[in-house]
């Protein structure tokens, strides 16, 4: 190598090219296997639709795989900052450093999209391709989220940033107006203009980006919120930045300190920053929405209630994901020593921990609702079509005794907290063996795509109702596996608890004792209500399983929880 | 017959295709301090994570106190004062904040002991753990695993990080009132001249395996370097009985070996050679004869602190 930017270029590509090659065969073999369901050459156009939605998956595949690894490799604390900051101490100007990895995207993605896509063009299309539209419209998507990712550390400054962009491309001043020529991949922008509008804005962006990554070349942020005031990665940190009251460590005993700790990191001031900021950032949505939707559109605006869902469910994930103590540590994920050695048994260490998690999801939800509902007509005009939208969707408890109402809230409340104990669960042992779920993850897909091409090649041909029997009885049989298998890990797992002595047999059968409570609490609002659509289908038994499965959900995550908090510690 | 604190039995783990630790057997009595000896990888740190529970013995056992770590890691662990290798405390916390923590899982938490060792340290209580420097956190880490004081104290590399004058006096004065008061100290260390210092026992781990588990004084008095000359030219090393590292040829020959000095003088002399000079082996010479070539970092290590 001859330079400083091939060495980089080539380091970029060697942590690349497997993906690169991956995402190509998968394209190709994806769109070649939907032909295949779709019986070659009668139905081109499902094809092509099916064509463009494999190629943006595929895009996106290697965008987030490739990013992740640079950012694995260069063992950042964050997903925010320049990633390649071990080459910060390389003899290598700023610009160098920063213009060859974001070229090197740049051309990775066009590869991605144009390689995969004049094969399957070739083969089965030969339609026209706009290549200057299309390139433009990929470089565009890279470099701006590169950007966007790598020009701060600061949390509250990139979101600022994101918001920024998304104005801007709202307002097409990022992107041209394309209009596509139907069945074709043909895009002619509406006035070419708007390229040098959208270059513009973009080099602007890219000035920014450069005297970001330079300053944090030198240790500083661009925009100063106050590093440690802002940086939420470091524990502590939101503790020490609200001006809330400290209380001391109680010493008089172990679970009080424990439950101390646990409230000082996770606590009522980590579920006070996080509903402000979830606050913050839906409000900010919500307003460039209302800025952004013409006048007549403005009743739409009462669907948006989706964004505050949204922030508040990914809010809630973020607050659990840290119940189990693993935390992303000098690019690897690990848990602390000093947690695993915390004198005190599993068992309470878990109910602590997931408490003080789940009561803080609660209380950040609370905060978020009461913030927003202050905030919101001030900020947002239409705000009470929300508002409106909002006591609507309440208004199912109205009519309830309060016997009812309360009944109502706990199996709401039994809900949430198991789906978030799950989630959580299942997010750490993907942070911890992250290959293995991986592979998992893109397995269960796969299979399922499998499955849906082979009843497709066999009923495919016009038989609709057999058809769809035939998807009813795979999924009923397939459900099976899922019915049994709660039960099955649920014993497996109760006996690891046992013979690890993290619960006594008085305390196993007290949970177990609950556990059936909400198996029962969930058969009686099912039937009692007539809430479950699956029992309008025929295949009675999978339903009933399926039920019984849905209903030891709560105990499968409690146990889940202690099985995963015990193997944590003990390895 | 004297209290096992510690009992190890044929305890092996894998990591992978590497075995970690193979068929090892240690054990601990009360009173004594113990070295753990071994070149990067050995396993030391292995087995250390076993003692304290948090790696599971798949194969073997391990009793702390007569219990089983990962059974009961709530008992065995408030006898236990721990100092990791890569000190690991809550960095958000104040000194003092960390010390009522720790205080409060330990009904021996000695504060005045705390109090004292604080000051000696000149260690601000007020001060947030993540500014202090590296050497700073050690020490206090190492408070907070000594002021409450545990019958089983296990450091693991308890000198990293730390300067030499509280490494020579405050770690030895610690580790020697922790052993007179009748309790018992685990210490793993790459620096042979302080585990020669400190222990009484000293325990060699080479690739999972122990390869010597004696205390120190019958490892001095069973090892010898002794250089050996021969009237004749030797074509190869000469074999002898109790030898553990040979070197030199032609008539000259440096050896350690093991074993009653007599018995190898009667051995030099059967095959034709003598004895020039003869003494002690150093715990250096024994563990780089046992393991082997030691690697360079610990070679720099060993040199630094024997200048």
């Amino acid at each position: 190598m001859r330079n400083p930017s091939q060495a980089l270029a080539w380091s970029a590509f060697s942590l690349s090219w497997p993906a690169l090659l991956t995402q190509i065969a998968g394209v190709v073999s994806v769109i070649f296997l939907i032909d295949l369901a779709l019986d070659s050459g009668e139905d081109t156009l499902g094809l092509f639709k099916a064509a463009d939605f494999v190629l943006l998956v595929g895009l996106v595949f290697i965008y987030s795989v490739t990013i992740h690894k640079s950012h694995s490799v260069a063992r950042t604390r964050s997903s925010l900052g320049f990633p390649y900051r071990t080459e910060f101490s390389l003899p290598v100007s700023t610009q160098t450093l920063l213009l060859t990895p974001l070229l090197f995207f740049c051309v990775l993605t066009q590869i991605a999209v144009f390689v995969p896509g004049i094969i399957v063009n070739l083969f089965y299309f030969n339609t026209e391709i706009s290549v200057i539209s299309i390139s433009f419209m990929i470089f565009q998507f890279t470099i701006l989220t590169l950007m966007l990712s790598w020009w701060t550390e600061n949390g509250i400054a990139s979101v600022a940033g994101w918001l920024l962009v998304l104005t801007l491309y709202l307002n097409g001043l990022l992107m041209p107006e394309f209009g596509r020529v139907e069945d074709t991949w043909v895009f002619i922008a509406a006035n070419p203009s708007d390229y040098f509008v959208a270059l513009f804005f973009t080099a602007a962006l890219l000035l920014v980006t450069y005297f970001g990554v330079k300053q944090q070349r030198s240790g500083e942020t661009l925009i100063e919120f106050g590093k440690s005031v802002f940086n939420t990665t470091e524990q502590g940190a939101i503790r020490e930045s609200l001006p809330l009251p400290i209380t001391d460590c109680p010493t008089h005993s172990s679970i009080a300190a424990e439950f101390w700790k646990e409230r000082q990191l996770h606590g009522g001031y980590s579920a006070l920053f996080a509903g402000l900021i979830g606050t913050a950032i839906t409000i900010a949505i919500l307003a460039i929405i209302n800025f952004t939707l013409p006048e007549e559109a403005n009743p739409n605006i009462e669907n948006a209630w989706f964004f505050p869902l949204a922030i508040y469910g990914s809010m809630c994930v973020g607050l659990t994901i840290y119940m189990y103590g693993v935390r992303y540590k000098n690019g690897a994920m690990n848990v602390s020593l000093h947690d695993r050695t915390t004198p005190l048994s599993t068992a309470w260490l878990a109910l602590i921990r997931t408490g003080v998690s789940l009561c803080s999801s609660l209380l950040a939800g609370m905060v978020m609702v009461i913030a927003i509902w202050i905030l919101g007509p001030f900020l947002i005009s239409n705000f009470e079509i929300m508002q409106n939208h909002f006591l609507e969707s309440v208004s199912i408890f109205s009519g309830l005794s309060i016997l009812g109402m309360l009944f109502r809230v706990c199996i709401l409340l039994v809900v949430f907290l198991t789906a978030l104990l799950l989630l959580a669960t299942f997010f750490t042992w993907s942070m911890l063996y992250s290959r293995p779920t991986a592979i998992v993850v893109a397995i269960v897909p796969a299979y399922i795509f499998l499955w849906a091409i082979v009843l497709m090649v066999i009923y495919g041909d016009g038989d609709a109702a057999a058809h769809s029997h035939a998807v009813s009885r795979v999924f009923a049989n397939h459900l099976w596996i899922l019915v049994l298998l709660i039960p099955v890990s649920l014993v497996i797992m109760m006996r690891h608890l046992l013979h690890n002595c993290v619960l006594t047999q008085t305390q196993m059968i007290t949970l177990s004792g609950i556990g059936v409570v909400f198996v029962g609490l969930n058969f009686a609002w099912l039937f009692g209500a007539n809430n479950y659509d699956l029992l309008a289908r025929d295949i009675w038994i999978v339903q009933l399983s399926y039920l019984v499965m849905q209903g030891l959900l709560p105990l499968l995550a409690a146990v889940l929880a202690l099985w995963t908090s015990n193997r944590i510690r003990h390895g | 017959m004297t209290e096992l604190v510690v009992e190890v039995n044929n305890l092996s783990r894998n990591f992978g295709k590497t075995d970690a630790l193979d068929c090892v057997d240690f054990k601990a009595s009360r009173g004594k301090v113990y070295g753990l000896v071994g070149a990067n990888g050995a396993g030391k740190t292995t087995l250390i994570k076993h003692l304290l529970g948090l790696l599971r013995a798949k194969s073997g056992s391990v009793r702390i106190f007569g219990e089983d770590p990962v059974r009961n890691p709530e008992g065995v662990l408030k006898r236990i004062g721990y100092l990791s290798e890569d000190r690991d405390i809550p960095e958000w916390m104040s000194i003092d904040e960390l010390m009522r923590y720790t205080s409060a899982y330990h009904s021996t938490w000695d504060q005045s002991y705390a109090a004292e060792l604080l000051r000696t340290f000149s260690l601000d209580p007020a001060k947030k753990i993540k500014t202090l420097s590296r050497g700073m956190r050690a020490q206090v880490a190492l408070i907070s695993a000594v002021a409450h004081r545990p019958d089983l104290l296990i450091l693991d590399e308890p000198s990293s990080g730390l300067d030499a004058v509280v490494r020579k006096d405050i770690l030895n004065a610690v580790v020697r009132t922790i052993s007179e008061e009748g309790r018992t100290v685990i210490f793993s260390s790459h620096l042979l001249e302080e585990v020669e210092r400190l222990s009484d026992h000293v325990t060699m781990i080479h690739e999972g395996k122990i390869t010597l588990d004696s205390s120190l004084e019958l490892i001095n008095n069973n090892h010898h370097c002794s250089s050996i000359s021969f009237a004749d030219l030797q074509n190869s090393p000469p074999i002898l009985e109790g030898v553990v590292e040979i070197s030199g040829e032609g008539r000259s020959f440096s050896v350690v070996h093991q074993g009653s000095i007599d018995a190898f003088q009667d051995a030099v002399r059967k095959i034709g050679g003598e004895i020039l000079k003869s003494r002690h082996a150093t715990l250096e010479e024994v563990f780089v004869s046992r393991v082997g070539r030691p690697d360079i970092a610990e070679l720099g290590q060993v040199k630094e602190n024997t200048k």
